[in-house]
């Protein structure tokens, strides 16, 4: 029997991203989910897990169908199966530098893991994602599933954990009248002047990154030091503010600082501590203005940005937005692709961010190895060509400084690096 | 007679339940919210819930760590927030 799922509004947003990307040669849009593992992998238990969730997960090889003036959605049968490829590489392959050419050249499969062993006993694990089926979070779901099926070799997997999207209350006309708040909302943002680094037009470049990782001690005082804005509450505020700096550092150094700095934040609309849904892109998002005087001051602009977080908030944009994604999914993707770079000046955005919080906070170990630590690695479509990323495991942030090669030098990501380390830490 | 705070602190628990915590077998209005997966965006969406189901507006000296740490935390503040203050 055929099944039919409908993409999500995130997962319609993400295809037409993708599809931009795939035209202008910079690849797939994918996601690596990176874990740091100690002594005592059990490959076979592991690869034994991964089968068990891929045939449960018929989704992620279902064929994409969209017809025109309806809702983009996946069809497949009962009969369906996926594969997630496990390949066990041998010693002395660099993770970096690994994870630099999965990000680049990882072939059709939804999911793919690597398996990095160590001489010291460690190891490490690079799963790779295709991010319009999944979203961070439902990357570190897929994990925390084939973690539990590994413990237990008789667990059956939970048969193809999606969801339908939420459901939205009302009929069209208070759906229409969201969406509207969300547009005045976006043309509001939009009538101020917005740059990327990459510059307006889609450019062909390999998916780059870098880690900036801080220790136990360093991630205690960085977050002692944004408590005075945060009160250890709204750390979004603060993040967000230092990646918007992080970004002034270079068009300073360029000469060429924009009016302003716009950014989303994604809005989780999984429950937090919830199992599933696993596919799918089940977030929402906050968009972001902060102009160039009040980027000046950090602690200025966090305190500008939390302002807006609760006017925001109050106003249900995330709500709105969700609302607007869900009615645009009936576009041809030339069409979306217009709206929202015609409305940006091409950029799209000045840059993509996201703090996903506790890294995998369900998982201790996986396959008998205990997880010491781990991030992701979203790779970046130029516009906007760069993006930053953070996360937390065992008290230590890693932020993911990721960008499309050409769209800025080494030199630049280099200071911004130092910046992010400074406004995170003080001099 | 019964702390006052534990209707409110049983209400908001099962609005938590519903909207924004997935939570195990045990969990209950002194359990730890933020272990539970408690961040910046569930904060402020805990925040406009209490405005709606409860009528409260937390001030912003409530606006604190140990306000959020736990159901009766919460219920405690949205009672103080209701009470007139003393002349």
């Amino acid at each position: 029997m055929k099944l039919r799922t409908p993409l999500s509004g995130a997962d319609a947003f993400l295809l037409a991203v993708e599809r931009m990307m795939l035209a202008s040669g910079q690849g797939r849009h994918l996601g690596l989910t990176v874990l740091e593992l100690g002594p005592g992998f059990d490959a076979a238990r592991f690869r034994s897990a991964v089968e068990r969730i891929a045939t449960a997960s018929p989704l992620a090889a279902a064929r994409l169908r969209h017809p025109l003036a309806r809702v983009p959605h996946w069809v497949w049968s009962d009969e369906t199966r996926a594969t997630f490829p496990v390949t066990a590489h041998a010693l002395g392959i660099d993770r970096d530098p690994f994870s630099e050419t999965r990000l680049n050249h990882a072939g059709d499969e939804p999911v793919r893991f690597d398996v990095l062993p160590r001489a010291d006993g460690t190891t490490t694990l690079v799963m790779c994602w295709r991010h319009f089926l999944l979203d961070g979070r439902g990357a570190e779901l897929l994990l925390a599933a084939v973690a539990r099926l590994a413990a237990d070799p008789a667990a059956t997997a939970l048969e193809n954990s999606w969801g339908p999207p939420p459901t939205r209350a009302g009929g069209w006309r208070a759906r229409l009248g969201e969406a509207e708040n969300f547009k005045d909302h976006f043309y509001k943002n939009a009538r101020v002047g917005i740059d990327s680094l990459s510059g307006p037009e889609p450019r062909a470049g390999s998916a780059r990154f870098a880690l900036e990782q801080f220790s136990v001690e360093e991630t205690s005082r960085l977050a002692e030091r944004a408590s005075t804005i945060t009160r250890g509450l709204f750390s979004l505020a603060w993040f967000l503010a230092v990646t918007m700096r992080a970004h002034r550092a270079v068009f300073q150094k360029r000469g060429a600082e924009p009016d302003s700095y716009q950014a989303s934040c994604a809005v989780q609309e999984r429950k937090r501590g919830a199992r599933h849904p696993i596919w799918q892109n089940r977030v929402s998002q906050l968009f972001f203005c902060l102009r160039r005087d009040e980027a000046a001051d950090l602690e200025n602009a966090a305190r500008t940005l939390h302002e807006q977080f609760t006017t925001l908030s109050q106003a249900r944009m995330p709500h709105a937005f969700a609302t607007m994604t869900g009615l645009f999914r009936r576009m041809p993707t030339s069409w979306y692709l217009r709206f929202i770079r015609g409305n940006s000046g091409g950029h799209i955005t000045s840059f993509f961010y996201s703090h996903t919080g506790q890294f995998l906070p369900e998982c201790e170990e996986i396959a008998s190895a205990k997880i010491n630590d781990g991030w992701h690695i979203p790779s970046v479509s130029a516009p906007p060509g760069t993006g930053i990323f953070f996360s937390e495991r065992g008290g230590r942030l890693t932020a993911t400084i990721s960008w499309r090669a050409g769209a800025v030098t080494e030199d630049e990501i280099a200071l911004m690096r130092a910046t992010l380390r400074e406004d995170l830490l003080g001099r | 007679m019964q702390d006052p705070t534990i209707p409110i602190a049983e209400r908001l628990l099962a609005r938590i339940r519903t909207d924004l915590i997935e939570t195990s077998d045990g969990f209950g209005i002194d359990s730890d919210l933020f272990a539970a997966g408690l961040d910046s965006m569930s904060i402020m969406q805990l925040t406009l819930l209490i405005e709606e189901e409860f009528g409260a507006h937390l001030p912003d000296r409530l606006i604190t760590r140990d306000t959020f740490s736990t159901a009766r935390q919460i219920a405690a503040a949205i009672r103080e927030s209701r009470t007139p203050p003393a002349r």
